[in-house]
């Protein structure tokens, strides 16, 4: 649904508002919410409002089914943490990282909205297994050119089966 | 305790620093959200599994030592006199939701106050930095030291698609949160506030003022932030960021000078707000705020000399409610605090100033 201000992005803020026993419905996108005083510019220092708003408007029709999907599935509950989707649309919050798993379907366009994106291209955490990995393979590499070099066939063969394990990744590190 | 014993308890970091741009930036933060892998989010989780990540954090945090921005002091929450954790909240250093229910949730600073890392708030970790003027690209490296240490000890959960995983949507990909704060006074006093804050609205930032409680703006004090965290490189969000940051800075100058061409009705603004500030008997944080606000234009102008700049930085923090209560020892209603407010105000001033009017 389209913001009813401007037209131009998605509405974010949805209301419904009763005067004199009228009904009228706000579909608002956030610039536009804030313009209006719909939205209250003032925050607390530890921007907890944007994510309350997101709270009150995860509840409302915002995530609508992907187009050319049945309206309606049987979404999964995470096997971790046992969040289901409609606990997220009351609470705005994700149970546990595997929820990213779980959900990643539903997910998906919800990330677009709110990021223009759906892939990391930032840091990753330092590959704590994969570093000690690559050092322990490297020297090894060294332990078998010396156990060549040592014509210690024995000892190479060894070492060669422990880098191919390694290298394959189920070797013990 | 003394007055002065109070300030030095009290005010340290970024609050008694200058920093860059420190005419208009008043100081930057940075954070960073981090989840242990698997184990649930705080709003989730169980007491026990709350209790493990607190271990968990205790012993990384206990490995950070100088070269990976600590040592850090850990404390349990529940460990924190209710009043001491108003004080924390009063500096920035955690979340007003951190110091309820505080079972399970911890908190680690630097004595310094540039670091800290709340443990199960709304993520397992925030690793927070505090600096004093515009300094972005400092906040971030310090933050990302204290993160590549803590991620050799806890396995974060991380997604080679989504990035850091975060209990909330807004924040995952990066888990920053940089955000930048600004007095703009002149572009207030110009009417030009809504225009220039909300231009750069436009281009994906959160624009915040501070301690608002009402849609008053208090202070003249606001805070632009980034939103999106997903999609983008850290360097491309905090570049974003500082570019509309400059912008506004550049805004709030030019809007200084035209004023100061006007200077009669500045001055008479600033010394009476001035005259406020030294002589009253009771004042609301609203209007000390207003006043502070006022001075430290004048400061930054040139009107009123011999006060220091960072008057305003120190008072923001030492007279709010629980600051003032730990200086007077006791509870005070909201009556006695304005007239303890007025007190510090006057006392603080008389400490530094030979001013000529
Ligand atoms: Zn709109
Ligand atoms: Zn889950």
């Amino acid at each position: 649904m389209m913001c009813q201000r401007c037209g131009i992005r998605p509405a974010t803020l949805h209301k419904v508002r009763i005067e004199n026993g009228v009904k009228t419905e706000v579909h608002l996108c956030e610039q536009c919410a804030r313009e209006t005083g719909e939205l209250p510019g003032q925050e607390s220092p530890f921007g907890t409002t944007f994510e309350e708003l997101m709270k009150s408007f995860f509840d409302l029709p915002f995530l609508e089914a992907p187009p050319g999907e049945p309206s309606v599935r049987a979404l999964p509950r995470c096997p971790n943490c046992g969040l289901t989707w409609a606990d997220f649309k009351r609470l705005g919050q994700l149970g546990c990282s595997r929820c990213y798993d779980t959900f990643e379907r539903e997910l998906r366009p919800v990330l677009k909205r709110l990021h223009g994106a759906t892939e990391h291209t930032g840091k990753r955490p330092r590959e704590r297994g994969e570093s000690v990995r690559r050092r322990e393979l490297a020297r090894l590499r060294e332990e078998l050119q010396q156990a060549i070099a040592a014509e210690e066939y024995e000892r190479a063969a060894q070492i060669r089966d422990r880098i191919h394990a390694l290298e394959k990744g189920d070797g013990a590190l | 305790m003394s007055f002065e014993d109070m300030v030095r308890r009290h005010v340290r970091g970024w609050i008694v620093g200058d920093g860059p741009e420190a005419d208009v930036v008043l100081g930057t933060r940075v954070r960073l959200a981090r989840n242990v892998r698997d184990v649930p989010f705080p709003g989730v989780a169980s007491a026990e599994q709350l209790h493990t990540v607190v271990d968990m954090a205790r012993q990384a945090i206990a490995g950070l030592d100088a070269r990976s921005g600590g040592p850090l002091k850990f404390m349990r929450m529940s460990e924190v006199a209710p009043l001491e954790r108003e004080l924390l909240v009063e500096r920035h250093l955690i979340s007003p939701m951190h110091t309820q229910d505080v079972r399970e949730k911890a908190f680690a600073v630097r004595d310094d106050e540039a670091v800290s890392v709340m443990i199960n708030e709304e993520d397992h970790l925030r690793i927070q930095t505090l600096f004093a003027g515009f300094q972005l690209e400092e906040a971030l490296n310090l933050a990302d030291r204290v993160d590549d240490r803590l991620s050799e000890v806890l396995e974060y959960a991380f997604s080679e698609r989504a990035g850091y995983l975060t209990a909330w949507p807004t924040n995952v990909g990066t888990g920053l949160r940089a955000s930048v704060m600004l007095h703009l006074p002149a572009l207030a006093m110009t009417n030009r506030l809504q225009q220039v804050l909300g231009a750069v609205a436009r281009f994906g930032v959160a624009v915040r003022g501070l301690y608002g409680e009402g849609t008053e703006s208090i202070g003249n004090i606001f805070q632009i932030s980034n939103q999106v965290s997903l999609g983008r490189s850290e360097d491309e969000i905090l570049k974003h960021l500082a570019n509309l940051a400059r912008e506004v800075i550049g805004h709030e100058r030019s809007s200084r000078q035209r004023m100061s061409q006007d200077r009669r009705a500045l001055e008479d603004r600033v010394w009476r707000s001035y005259g406020v500030l030294r002589y009253s008997r009771a004042i609301t944080s609203q209007e000390a705020m207003q006043r502070l606000s006022d001075v430290r234009l004048g400061i930054d102008l040139g009107i009123i000399k011999g006060l220091d700049q960072r008057i305003l930085k120190e008072l923001l923090v030492l007279i709010r409610p629980a600051h003032l209560q730990s200086f007077m020892g006791r509870e005070l209603s909201p009556a006695e605090r304005d007239v303890h407010r007025a007190a510090m105000i006057r006392e603080r001033i008389r400490l530094q100033e030979t001013p000529q009017a």
